[in-house]
């Protein structure tokens, strides 16, 4: 188990590397850094001060050096918009998109399996083919258009919910969320149900198919002969053969879910930091940028190491594997 | 020898088919065994064609500003407007006729996301095949990029794309193109391995013939119905992301109106209720994106069995 | 004789596909008595299967009972509440798969499918259920129970397998086991130990079993009788010492007839011409005769009976090989 966790590590750690050599490469090698890095409006006096500070004058690898090592210290710029270092504005709305990205994700898994079990057990009946149809619209929905209806519906129209911003906020250890308010609440259900279509179509269809393939095994025959209820073998034997390919790809789904809060933070104007890169998009904040690409980095590094510690800790066959005989 | 190679896949008639049939007469039956995937053809086609002929059809050309008059501004659908002519689905912002927006914004969505699919298509290919036939070192670096590619959401990586490149027609094409080439670069490659180690490939070899001949009259026609199916659905994808990009205003600039544009335009006057000039370009881009997912669907249905899940 | 322990009449199990109706068993009748054990012998696809499935209610849709009754100590099963069959299932009787590979659950431990199988008809609790599990592994000849309980079934060898899975089947001292061609996925060595151990335990026991196969040889060491199936029908049934060696149905003959061991060294093995019919066109008479060398236009005219041919004895043919007048 160590061994797989240390590997992983070292892997997350080169994809970070590369990655890093990316971005270097695309924003110092091919761009101008003093244009990139520093407000367009900056006098002559600060970018000479600032091509001093970043070593332009120095061979290219010493450059990427320095750059390795400011973002090793978190120093990846700062915003000229909010003038603050890049790295902690960044941070600082990295709360509510992992709030919203969070409940999307519980959304599409408490919704989609469930659905996903029926469609998977019935395929033939009304309901079983209504789910199907269900999900082959939410993969076809533009999920930016789905945004709109869903305010001019539950926002204009019915008047139910909010659909601005992320409402009363509490704080748990220092971190705003709205979840546990009754006003934040409401402001988060119409966001994370928009976030959370499109994999909801997903996980009904990866279900559909996992009951498909399980259902006519001996030994969920087996397990009826036992005399175990319809309810155990469902929710036991069947479910968690199928669990194993669906948290794989909840996890590395979450990833896509948090790039995907762009577009509903953007519609929902909720304060995170998909919102935020749009915002600097507009503004020409380069760091804000290049920050937001490392952070996302690594927090794909991290989910996907937490994908394989998940799986292995399901399967007892990947899980034996990994030790050593 | 092309007998050999052409169709392997496709050829495979089904038990219990009346006569032999030519291949495309086979092919097309058995793809109209689903009746939402023919409906799906049908309403691609309406809609491709209408794309096409926009000018012709449209009644109002939406980009005469000449033509427009702003006491036009937001008429509700079927608005009678001065001189007669009825705006069935109601006018935007600027007092266009919503219909012809509509025609023109397919027709920019349409034509953005066929062809960057299609360049995607040829770039992919070419460097999977190149990489499965030649391969160690340069197929692990082909894969590695892929792998690198494919790690990161499309959205994502053709936002910041954008975000250093600007706004712009080819530069919305050219991030289309870079997040979608990995996928056919991976399907032909794995198609290619395949075919690489069957028989027919020794052959072709031992006849001497070149490399290129090898690689485009060989593996190339096997590798075609998987990539059929990988093109299909990308085109819905491309043409999603293009519509999602545009309306984070960060893809195609306002000269070039998509539909996704005119959603973005409808929606700051979505709040006071003025709904058409958001739904209905809304409506019109999700009937292609799902005529394409059906014909999608029978094709994966058809051709690659062991991606039917 | 006393009162059976189990009863089917006139079962008939079908399959409505895409490709039409499939009659997969057409009228089974059988009485099975106490500590009885019956080898149900027929090709694959004679339906074998589909009875010991359809004993125990697991058909499955397109799959359905069209008729008949299955009676256990007295009560119909094919008309009990599903909650009812819950209760006899791994309870009064008990089945055990073909395949031990494919029987137990790849993703669970032996303690859970071993202990929700033990909770499922015994209100003890898990730790209770935990020492019966392992008493019953001990019981199969599975060294050091406790620490197995842990393991998965992956870590344990086809024939292991096979002993848990036969363990769970005699969990709560069935009345009846229905073992489907429990050994033929097994090594030869192995099925011969798993064919010991069975039997060794169902003659303790004193417990019902009705023994699925193909293989003649098997059945001839095992069982007290045999009924050999054809086309979903029972065309032969009897003590099995007696209908192996004078067998009366022709299909019957051709089946001993192919068994290897039974061939002259050197000799070509005998086989029964043609195909076994197909479920979807059963004929009107006889499903043998189209393959059988004594037939005559009676056999195509109506199926023939299930006819009475000696003491305990019955075969469902015109013209049988042998019977003795009574």
């Amino acid at each position: 188990m160590t061994a797989l966790v240390v590997s992983r590590i070292l892997q997350g750690l080169g994809v970070m590397l590369a990655m890093s050599l990316i971005v270097f490469v695309g924003v110092y090698a091919i761009g101008d850094p003093v244009e990139i890095l520093i407000n367009p409006d900056a006098d002559q006096a600060t970018r000479a001060e600032v091509t001093r500070s970043l070593g332009l004058d120095r061979p290219v690898w010493e450059q990427y050096g320095l750059f390795l090592f400011n973002a090793l210290q978190g120093d990846l710029g700062r915003s000229f918009v909010f003038n603050m270092p890049a790295i902690e504005l960044i941070l600082e709305r990295m709360p509510a998109t992992l709030e919203l990205a969070i409940a999307a994700t519980l959304l599409a898994v408490l919704l989609g399996i469930p659905l996903g079990l029926v469609a998977g057990m019935k395929p033939a009946s009304r309901t079983g083919r209504t789910i199907m149809a269900g999900s082959i619209l939410g993969f076809s929905l533009p999920t930016f258009w789905v945004g709109l209806l869903l305010i001019l519906v539950f926002s204009i129209w019915l008047g139910w919910l909010p659909s601005f911003g992320q409402g009363e906020t509490v704080d748990v250890l220092g971190i705003p969320v709205s979840f546990l308010t009754a006003d934040g609440l409401a402001h988060l259900i119409l966001p994370a149900l928009n976030l959370a279509l499109f994999k909801l179509a997903l996980l009904i269809r990866l279900t559909r198919a996992g009951v498909k393939e399980v259902m006519p095994q001996d030994y969920i025959r087996f397990a009826r002969a036992k005399g175990l209820t319809g309810r155990r073998i469902i929710g036991l034997h069947v479910l968690k053969n199928i669990l194993i390919p669906i948290v794989t790809v909840i996890g590395i789904e979450f990833g896509s879910v948090v790039a995907f809060a762009v577009v509903t933070e953007s519609i929902f104007n909720w304060p995170g930091m998909g919102k935020l890169i749009i915002e600097s998009i507009y503004m020409l904040d380069r760091p804000v940028i290049v920050a937001y690409l490392m952070v996302i980095v690594v927090l794909f590094v991290v989910i996907n190491l937490v994908v394989d510690l998940l799986y292995s800790a399901l399967d007892p066959r990947v899980r034996l594997k990994a030790m050593p005989a | 020898m092309t007998d050999m190679s052409v169709g392997r896949q496709s050829a495979k008639t089904k038990p219990g088919a009346p006569r032999p049939r030519s291949q495309l007469a086979d092919f097309a039956a058995q793809f109209a065994e689903s009746r939402a995937a023919v409906i799906g053809l049908v309403v691609l086609a309406v809609m491709v064609l209408a794309a096409i002929f926009a000018p012709l059809i449209a009644p109002q050309d939406p980009y005469d500003l000449a033509s427009l008059s702003i006491l036009d501004a937001r008429l509700p659908p079927g608005t009678e407007s001065m001189n007669g002519y009825v705006f069935w689905l109601g006018t935007d912002g600027l007092g266009r006729d919503l219909f012809s927006a509509i025609l023109y914004g397919l027709r920019i969505s349409l034509a953005v996301g066929v062809m960057s699919a299609v360049f995607a298509l040829i770039i992919g290919t070419s460097l999977g095949l190149t990489g499965a036939y030649f391969g160690r070192r340069l197929d692990a670096v082909i894969m590695r990029l892929v792998d690198l590619q494919m790690s990161f959401p499309p959205i994502l990586v053709a936002l910041i794309l954008l975000a250093v490149l600007g706004r712009g027609v080819e530069k919305t094409m050219i991030a289309l193109i870079v997040v979608q080439w990995a996928y056919y670069a991976r399907t032909v490659r794995a198609t290619a391995l395949a075919e690489r180690s069957k028989e027919y490939m020794d052959a072709a070899r031992c006849l001497r013939l070149g490399h290129i001949q090898i690689l485009t009259r060989h593996l190339l026609p096997n590798c075609l119905p998987p990539l059929m199916v990988v093109l299909t659905v990308q085109m819905a994808h491309a043409v999603t992301l293009e519509a999602t990009l545009s309306f984070l205003g960060v893809g195609l600039p306002e000269t070039q109106p998509s539909l996704g544009l005119l959603i973005a335009n409808g929606f700051r006057y979505l709040i006071n209720g003025t709904y058409w000039i958001s739904i209905f370009p809304g409506i019109a881009l999700l009937v292609v994106i799902l005529s394409i997912n059906l014909v999608g669907d029978q094709l994966r249905d058809m051709l690659n069995p062991r991606l039917n899940r | 004789m006393s009162a059976p322990i189990l009863e089917i009449e006139g079962l008939r199990t079908q399959f409505a596909t895409r490709r039409g109706t499939a009659h997969s068993v057409n009228g089974i009748t059988l009485s099975l008595q106490r500590g009885e054990i019956l080898g149900l012998v027929g090709e694959s696809g004679s339906g074998k299967s589909v009875t010991g499935l359809s004993v125990l209610g697991l058909i499955e849709p397109p799959g359905r009972i069209v008729g008949g009754q299955v009676r256990l100590e007295g009560v119909d099963l094919v008309t009990a509440s599903e909650p009812v069959l819950r209760s006899i299932r791994g309870g009064r009787i008990a089945m055990i798969f073909q395949d031990p590979m494919m029987t137990l659950n790849p993703v669970l431990s032996i303690e859970t499918q071993m202990v929700e199988a033990v909770r499922a008809h015994a209100a003890v609790s898990r730790a209770d259920a935990i020492e019966w599990a392992a008493a019953a592994l001990g019981r199969v000849g599975i060294p050091s129970p406790h620490e197995r309980l842990k393991a998965y079934p992956h870590q344990f060898s086809g024939g292991m397998r096979q002993r848990v899975v036969t363990a769970i089947a005699l969990l709560h001292d069935p009345a009846v086991v229905i073992a489907d061609e429990p050994t033929t996925a097994l090594d030869v060595t192995i099925q011969a130990q798993i064919l010991a151990l069975v039997q060794t335990l169902v003659r303790e026991s004193q417990t019902a079993m009705i023994w699925i196969s193909h293989d003649l040889s098997v059945v001839s060491g095992l069982c007290d009788r045999v009924a050999v199936m054809y086309g979903g029908r029972i065309v032969e049934l009897g003590p099995t010492e007696d209908v192996l060696t004078r067998p009366s149905h022709p299909y019957t003959r051709g089946l001993i007839d192919s068994i290897p061991g039974d061939a002259v060294p050197a000799q070509r093995l005998r086989q029964i011409p043609g195909m076994p019919p197909s479920p979807f066109a059963m004929p009107a008479g006889c499903a043998f005769a189209p393959r059988c060398t004594r037939r005559t236009a009676e056999c195509d005219a109506d199926m023939p009976p299930l006819a009475t041919v000696g003491h305990n004895r019955a075969a469902r043919c015109v013209h049988p090989l042998w019977a003795t007048p009574e």
